[in-house]
């Protein structure tokens, strides 16, 4: 697994300021951030109101984005299938409403 | 003396121990055990809908393994939903392809694969973590 992360984190809005989204797949924008300079991108899930596969088709593009790690509240099968076939790490977030794409990277920089 | 039994690959540990029945012909008392092995067939063929090839070499056994640990699967849990028992999973011979570890510090849980050696929150970098040994 490499050692610098780049993270996909589920969020409600185009903000570090908005909630980690419940749901990973159906979320709205997905949080990109690369540990290595500390950027931060922001991904419109333009698959959120697909009536299947919608974890699948934002998986592959996340992966193609150069993603090493999914990170969210919940995480489906099909999200888990494609982190396994392309060596993505998983990190299951404690579910306590407190969690803001801000505090994602503040925990990420404490390293 | 026979040849003794190569690991199985289970892919993680199952969300859940077992499983209780309800209603007034269950009978909590009486128990089925499916084990770790057995439950991973049933995930990766009936679940996964996995061919009996695929499945075997996802579980590093031969074909004719495969079918004879899915068949022992279908016929535990035929006879716990027929005669009202809880099954319980647990034992097998098994390898995990991952191990998962809760963060003490961030409180968050992270799966590693292969071989894990004091290994650090990818979020928070502690390394209070812990494995976790039961379910999720």
């Amino acid at each position: 697994m490499d050692n610098v992360k780049v993270i996909a984190v589920p969020v409600m809005g185009k903000s570090t300021e908005f909630k980690i989204s419940k749901l990973f797949a159906r979320s709205p924008y997905f949080m990109i951030f690369d540990e290595k300079n500390h950027s931060v991108e922001f991904v419109a899930n333009n698959y959120k109101s697909e009536p299947s596969k919608s974890g699948q088709s934002m998986s592959k593009l996340l992966v193609a984005k150069g993603v090493n790690v999914f990170c969210g509240l919940e995480i489906g099968f099909n999200v888990q299938k494609i982190a396994e076939e392309n060596n993505i790490q998983l990190i299951l977030l404690p579910d306590n409403g407190k969690m803001t794409g801000e505090k994602i990277i503040e925990l990420m920089s404490k390293k | 003396m026979a040849r003794p039994v190569n690991p199985r690959k289970v892919f993680s540990r199952p969300k859940v121990k077992g499983f209780i029945p309800m209603g007034y012909y269950a009978s909590d008392l009486e128990t089925t055990y499916l084990s770790v092995e057995e439950y991973e067939s049933i995930r990766l063929k009936d679940y996964m809908g996995l061919s009996q090839l695929e499945s075997s070499e996802h579980m590093g056994v031969s074909r004719p393994t495969l079918t004879r640990i899915y068949e022992k699967a279908r016929m535990k849990i035929a006879e716990a939903l027929c005669e009202g028992k809880q099954i319980l999973i647990q034992g097998g011979n098994v390898v995990y392809h991952e191990k998962w570890f809760l963060c003490n510090d961030c409180s968050s849980k992270f799966n590693v694969k292969g071989e894990t050696k004091n290994e650090l929150c990818p979020l928070c970098g502690s390394t209070n973590v812990k494995l976790i040994e039961n379910d999720l």
